[in-house]
């Protein structure tokens, strides 16, 4: 199990990567004058916090039983995704780093709890979909009470394609011309995303739902052009590759 | 496979699951102002689409350039103006802070527009109608500010 944890830390520079490039392309101050973090705002602040975490990324990579050292990663990780978006929402794509760095802190450095947490962030990963299906809900019962309900769903997606996160060619336009196919996939997205509460109940279908969550992102990011990468990633680190590693276990124990 | 299931992790992960929930869904929609742990300056949901569409505009030549409607292929790549990040840019706009972008992105948003002028637009409709339509003159267009760059 430490291999996998070693495999999850050493996977996590993509996401950190991902928001030190970012960051170094722009040269716009992104936190508020009036807020506290001005104290810190600058260039070489900027810089040495994406030092610090490469430099943390090393030593945790080579050594990730350290809780401490765990830590102070969740931490510097947390610093470089906020501060690019101290303004709007934290970026989709990395959700699920973000909270598996904090959860990962509770591994004992003996790694006798290990197997427990490893599972918990299977909870975890898939609470997003959860969450995500729940506020869709919230948002659909709104629009109903504003009688808009024919709009909402044009209204996420177009929203996100003046925000430029979805691009308007190929086959995202086929959707947003479609209003059946449009509004088809967008029940079928809330319908995964709700299933994800059947776990409270059984167990049965977690991992299947892990497979789905990644399948999900693939599918979106062949049509829609959301590409969900470090999202993908991690979930393929929490799902088949911790699955494969519990039967190589198993198969080790039985022979 | 299913003796996977069957120990006593599922406890934990369920306690996750709910505490997830939990804080998702219930604890921090109370905390939905915009000054969240007192350092960022940061919005945890996003503006529903009940309320105005906020645009930036200029023109050429006798013709307006819309910014999110028309350059939406600009907006797609964040790195074709790496000083600039467009979606940050968005959600300001949105936010109705105009004065902090021009001070922000002043020079940016002069190399993108190739211009003196630049409006900022309050345009009475929905996203579908606003991108989805060619046609200005169905749309109710409020001329908000006007900033020199």
């Amino acid at each position: 199990m430490s291999l996998l944890l070693r495999l999850y830390y050493l996977l996590s520079i993509v996401p950190l990567i991902y928001h030190i490039r970012r960051i170094l392309n722009s040269d716009i101050h992104l936190v508020p004058k009036e807020s506290f973090a001005i104290n810190f705002q600058n260039d070489y602040f900027f810089i040495s916090i994406s030092i610090i975490g490469i430099i943390s990324w090393i030593v945790l990579s080579s050594n990730p039983m350290k809780r401490y050292m765990r830590a102070f990663y969740c931490l510097v990780f947390y610093c470089v995704c906020f501060l690019e978006y101290s303004f709007g929402k934290v970026d989709h794509y990395t959700h699920i780093w973000l909270y598996l760095n904090f959860l990962f802190i509770f591994i004992k450095d003996d790694g006798k709890n290990i197997k427990e947490i490893f599972s918990a962030s299977k909870y975890l990963a898939l609470s997003f979909y959860a969450i995500a299906g729940s506020w869709k809900i919230f948002s659909l019962v709104k629009y109903i009470k504003l009688n808009l309900i024919s709009n909402y769903i044009y209204e996420v997606i177009l929203h996100s394609v003046a925000a430029g996160i979805l691009p308007r060619s190929g086959i995202a336009n086929l959707f947003f011309e479609n209003e059946l196919i449009l509004t088809f996939g967008f029940l079928m997205i809330i319908i995964f995303q709700l299933l994800n509460y059947t776990i409270l109940f059984t167990e049965k279908y977690l991992n299947y739902l892990g497979y789905l969550a990644i399948a999900f992102h693939i599918i979106t990011g062949m049509t829609l052009g959301m590409y969900f990468l470090p999202t993908i990633l991690c979930l393929l680190v929490i799902f088949p590759i911790q699955n494969l590693l519990e039967d190589i276990n198993e198969f080790k124990i039985y022979s | 496979m299913s003796k996977r299931f069957l120990n006593k992790n599922i406890k934990l992960g369920k306690v996750v699951f709910l505490t997830s929930c939990f804080l998702s869904l219930i604890i921090l929609p109370s905390f939905n102002t915009r000054n969240f742990f007192f350092i960022f300056d940061w919005n945890l949901y996003s503006f529903g689409p009940n309320e105005n569409i906020y645009e930036i505009r200029w023109s050429n030549q006798n013709n307006f350039t819309y910014l999110f409607k028309e350059k939406n292929n600009l907006l797609k790549n964040d790195y074709k103006f790496p000083q600039i990040q467009m979606r940050i840019l968005f959600n300001l706009i949105q936010r109705k802070k105009f004065d902090h972008v021009f001070s922000q992105y002043k020079a940016a948003l002069k190399e993108i527009c190739l211009c003196t002028n630049i409006e900022i637009l309050k345009i009475e409709t929905s996203w579908k109608k606003y991108l989805l339509s060619k046609d200005y003159s169905e749309i109710n267009i409020e001329v908000l500010k006007e900033y020199n760059l």
